[in-house]
Formats: structure tokens, sequence, C-alpha cells
């Protein structure tokens, strides 16, 4: 156990102590989402649109207006969540693609709660909403983890076909016992004023819940790297069969990680209920757990980048309303423009690796000749 | 009547979920997964929806279909087996790609319609002969073409992978690539071929939604049969025969699901009638992970000494 967990250590200090891998992970991700911009640029003219100045357009309005700049914090609140969710499971070596289904568990648990309970007063409310979504969004995807260290079952399949179940289930709760009692849309009522998040910033959408997804970002670092269930999340991640031999209960560790990063999904429901919906409306906010997904690859799985990334998806998101709202662009450009930025950064790891791998030949060359 | 009309939309839905996962059995067999299955049958429903509505030549959408599903297999291959980019990530990366893409393109071409843009299908096409026998004529012979290429597949996937030599070479690829390249013969190349033939049955699996199932194209069309498709080379044991039947069972319990839909009856709300064929899905993942056997060496780059 201990020669395993030293080596282990050794091999995360000498990571995080090259220097040059360090510069190149910060400049990959910044030339990749450039990339990015161009090629959805080119993809721009085909509409004949100038990208430029809708680029120019978006910038100048998010930065320009304290709202906006507000609702980017917005936006990111639950990309950060849903980013740390599938970096968790990640950690792991586990492929956690439900955060959208965990999502709609924790914002159905949340708006439940909210509408039986909201007559009480929020400090009792709003706990209590959180804890739901907590539990749901935990136990949603840790079945998918009991699943996997049980019956071996592929968490990529369950997990995604949990989403199918979830976003049903949520479908029908808006259409049948919680239906808003106008009855004229998939929707539930509103929540009662005690059962929303107080508002940061004063005419603005911005609420407590960014600091809740802060508090999450650290909290996440804070368990990876300083707990013992953490290094034995990291272990697994790294090579499960040695961590077995090392004496790690693997199951117990897969079926953690997995219940971990179900509840940072399942908060991010609670955060977008309680925050800025306030009222839970059939397929709303789609695709949060996919862009959390792009995010946490992104930010390659580390907190800090994923706090980064989010907000600068929040301002995608903020930029991509603007424009689409002012011009002849289309929303789901953004989406496309996401996707671009997967693929080249994926590209990119593939380039540093060959980078640092040519510099460790030069170095040794140079070794060889004095 | 029932069970004859259930088992007619059984096999019919079965038959894209079949061409998918044999393509995704190449692609395995030689050693990759292509998870991006599901973004290149969404690209596939594009691409034929789009070629034929320009062609007005379903025949020709097929084979944009085909093609574009290739290129993106293409694509992945670039990823994961060049780049020795995480074979999972690759795949999923590529699904938000197309779901991205695919839609912003059906906007540049079609706008903003009032109404969903529709194209001819494949028409229902009955054997001669064997279309008019009593019962199985009904549920075997009166398919649409696709369904037809779809059950033809089985035999060929058979004799391709375990009669011809290529077949060899794809198993070993698969269990043991040193032992392949010791042989003199190119991993890479090998690799390559599973996952273009896995891209391009995929674009032709989705073709079946938007050109003989539905005949539009929307961004929900393929949601989540690639995943299915995926999991049912996992039931089916890695073998063509088992993927017949395990798509044949996803295939009958999405047409009873559809079925008690549009029945009237509602024993259970229908959405939960919808949640049917990925509840199913779990089960069978539950049931089938532990015996059946993966190639030795799925998902591992290669890496030449």
């Amino acid at each position: 156990m201990i020669t395993v967990e030293t080596e282990t250590k050794a091999v995360l200090v000498k990571q995080s102590q090259n220097n040059s891998y360090q510069l190149l992970s910060v400049i990959c991700p910044v030339v990749s989402v450039l990339l990015a911009f161009l090629a959805g640029g080119l993809m721009l003219l085909l509409l004949k649109i100038n990208p430029l100045v809708v680029y120019q357009r978006m910038i100048v309005a998010s930065f320009g207006d304290p709202y906006n700049l507000a609702e980017m914090l917005v936006k990111a609140t639950p990309l950060l969540l849903t980013g740390l969710s599938f970096a968790f499971a990640f950690k792991a070596g586990l492929f956690n693609i439900g955060a959208d289904g965990q999502f709609y568990v924790g914002a159905l648990a949340a708006v439940i709660v909210s509408l039986k309970l909201g007559f009480l007063s929020s400090w009792l409310v709003l706990p209590l909403a959180l804890i739901a979504a907590v539990i749901t969004g935990g136990l949603f995807s840790g079945l998918a983890g009991y699943l996997k260290a049980r019956f071996n079952a592929n968490e990529i399949i369950t997990t995604i076909m949990l989403n199918y179940v979830a976003f049903q289930l949520t479908n029908y709760f808006v259409n049948g016992p919680l239906k808003e009692k106008a009855g004229a849309y998939p929707q539930t009522n509103p929540i009662s004023v005690q059962a929303q998040l107080p508002v940061l910033v004063t005419n603005t959408r911005l609420h407590i819940g960014f600091l809740l997804a802060l508090l999450c970002a650290i909290v996440f670092y804070f368990i990876i790297s300083r707990t013992s269930i953490g290094f034995q999340i990291r272990a697994v991640g790294l090579n499960q069969r040695t961590a077995e031999y090392a004496g790690m209960n693997t199951k117990r560790v897969l079926v953690l990680a997995m219940v971990f990063s179900g509840i940072f999904a399942g908060i991010a429901g609670f955060t977008e209920i309680n925050g800025v919906q306030h009222i839970l409306i059939q397929g709303f906010a789609p695709n949060v757990g996919t862009v959390g997904t792009v995010i946490a690859l992104l930010a390659n799985a580390n907190p800090l980048g994923i706090v980064i990334g989010s907000i600068f998806f929040g301002f995608l998101q903020v930029g991509a309303n603007i424009i689409s709202q002012t011009s002849q662009v289309p929303k789901n450009a953004i989406d496309m423009i996401q996707g671009f930025v997967v693929i080249f950064v994926l590209i990119s790891y593939y380039i540093q690796y060959r980078i640092t791998a040519y510099q460790k030949i030069r170095q040794l060359k140079k070794g060889a000749s004095l | 009547m029932f069970i004859e009309n259930l088992l007619a939309a059984g096999i019919d839905l079965a038959a894209p979920l079949l061409i998918a996962a044999l393509g995704e059995l190449y692609a395995e067999r030689t050693g990759v997964l292509n998870i991006g299955i599901e973004g290149m049958m969404l690209a596939g429903a594009w691409g034929g929806f789009v070629t034929t509505y320009y062609s007005s030549n379903p025949w020709l959408g097929l084979v944009g279909a085909i093609l574009i599903g290739a290129l993106f297999g293409l694509l992945n291959g670039m990823l994961a087996i060049t780049m020795k980019v995480n074979q999972v990530v690759s795949g999923i990366a590529i699904n938000i790609l197309l779901s991205g893409l695919t839609m912003y393109l059906y906007r540049v071409i079609f706008g903003i319609p009032l109404l969903p843009v529709t194209v001819n299908p494949f028409p229902k096409l009955s054997l001669p002969l064997l279309g008019s026998l009593p019962v199985i004529g009904k549920i075997l012979f009166q398919q649409n073409v696709i369904v037809y290429i779809a059950f033809l597949m089985v035999p060929a996937a058979y004799f391709i992978l375990y009669k011809t030599s290529f077949g060899l070479t794809i198993r070993s690829a698969g269990e043991k690539p040193e032992v392949v390249d010791t042989a003199g013969l190119n991993v890479t190349r090998i690799r390559y071929t599973g996952m273009i033939i896995g891209g391009a049955t995929a674009g032709l699996a989705g073709a079946f939604y938007s050109l003989a199932h539905l005949n539009i194209f929307a961004n929900n069309i393929i949601s989540g049969r690639g995943f299915i498709a995926f999991a049912a080379v996992i039931f089916g044991c890695w073998n063509p025969l088992g993927i017949l039947l395990a798509t044949l069972i996803f295939g009958i319990a999405d047409a009873l699901s559809t079925r008690f839909l549009t029945s009237g009856i509602q024993v259970v709300p229908y959405e939960f009638l919808l949640m049917i064929p990925y509840i199913i899905t779990i089960f069978a993942t539950l049931i089938f992970s532990r015996k059946s056997i993966s190639p030795a060496a799925l998902g591992t780059p290669y890496q030449k000494e």
C-alpha cells in the first residue's frame, strides 16, 4: 500500500512540477478556442454573415453591460457544477455521461420540496430543497456506479439510458401531478418567494447559487487532493488493478465516485430551479450536462480550469442569446462552436504530447553529448 | 392481427439498430470503440435527408448518408488511432460536434420553416411471392428496402468475419495486435477500416430514420438509438447472430411501446412507456455484462515496439 502510494504521489508531483508542461496546458486550450472560433466563423460565412462583426458585438454587448456580465455567471453556475460532475467520475477513470439526467432529477426533487414546503421560511425550505437535490442526484448516478461495481455494467451506457429515463420522468411530473394550476403549459406552478435563492447583485439574476458552485469547486479540490478517499479515487483512475493489489476496495471507490459525481449535477438542478427559473418547465436548460462535459474535457478535469471554462462558456451563451435576438445568427451556432472547441482541444493534447516528447528527447541527447 | 403488426413493426425498428450494431462490431473487433456512433447516425440522418431533398432520389440519399458517416468515422480514427486520444473521449467529442453541426447546417439550408421540410421516403417493398405469404409475408417481406439490407448484412458479416482472411485479420487486431504486426500487417490501417466501416454503417442506419421511418430531419431523431446499438454489441456477445437477436428484442420492445401509445388504452402514463427501450437496455447490460467476453485489446491503443 505504502509503496504504491508514494509512487503514485511521485508521478502526480512530477506532472505538476514540470513548468513547460504547465505553460503548454494553458496555451493549448486558448489556441483551441481561437481555432474553434475561426472554424465557426467560416461556417457563419455560409449564412453570409460577417463573423468578425458578430464576435465583436458578442464581446461588446456581454462585457459592456453589468446585467449581461452578471448573466454570464448565472449561466456559468450550472455548467460549473456539471463540469465538476463529469470531472469527479473521470478522476476515477469513469465516464459519467449522465449529468443531464442527474441535473433533471435534482431539479425535480428541488421543485417538489419547494412547492410542497414553500410556506416554510427560507432558512428551512432552501436547505431542504438542496438536500433533496443532493440525495436524488447522488442516488441516480450511484445506481449506475453500483451496477458498474456489482455487474460490471458499462457506465457509459447506463448513465446515457438513465438520462432518457430522467427526461421522461420530468415530463410525466410536469404533465401530470405537478402540472400548473392554469393547466395550459407543461410546467409547474412558480415556487414561493421563500424558496427562491437570494440575489447577490440587485437588478440582475445573479444569485447565491454561484457562490455555492464555487464552494463545490473548492470541495472537489479538497476531496480529490487532500483526503484518503480522493487519493483512492485517483489511484483507481490511474490503474484499477494496482489499486486493488494495494488493498483498496475498488468497488466501493467506484460507487462513491459516481455518487459524488451525481451530487454535483443534482446541486446544479437545485441552483437552476431555486436560483434562476423558479419553476420547472418541460425541456428546460437542455445540454447543461453536455456542455459541462465539454468544459471538464477542456480543463482536463482540473477544478480551477473548470471554473474558468464555465465562466467562458457562460459568456458564449449570453453572447449567443444577444446575437440571436439582434441578428440572423441562429442560436445553435454556439453549439457547433462548442463542438469545434472539443475537437481542437483533443488535437491540441496530442500536439502538446508530441512537443513534450520532443523536448525530452532533446534533453536526453544533450545529456548524452556531455 | 395485433401480433402480426407488432412483429412487422418490431422488425422495421430493429433494422437501423442492426445495421449500426454490425458496423460497431467491425470496429470493436479491430480493437477500437466507436462511441461516436450516435453522432454519426445523426449525421447520416442529416446527410441522407439533404441529399434526397436535392436529388429527389432516396438511393442517392443512402449514398450521401454512408459517405458522411464514413467521413466522421475517419475523423474518429484520426483522433483515437493516430492521436491516441481516449476512445471514449473522442467519441463523446464527435457526438457533441455533430449534434451542433447538423442542426446548424439544417438551419443554413432550410431556414426556419413553418412546417417541417419533408422528402419522399422509401416505399414499403413487397417482395414477389414471399410478400403474399400468409402471416410471414406481412411480418418479413413487406418492409422497406433498408430493412432487407439490414438482414442481409447479418450473414454477410458472419461470412466476412469468420470465413475470410480479412475477417481473421480484423479479429486478430482486436485480440492480439502485436501478432498482426509481426505477421507484417498494418494494425493502424486495419483499425482505420474498422472505424470507417463503423461510421459508414452508422450513417446508413441514421438514414433509415429520415428516409424510411419518418421523412423529416429533427435534432432528436436518433435520441439514444446509437447508444442502444452500441449496447446491442455487448449483449450480442460480439457476434453477428447474437447482435441480430439483441436488436430484434429492442425493436419489438420499441414497437410495443409505440403500440401502447397509439392504442389509447391508458394503463400507465405514456412517459413511462417511452422509457421502456432505455430501461430494457439497462437490464440487458446487467444480464450480459458478466458473461460476454470482449475482444482482448478493445479500447487499448496499439503502440509499435
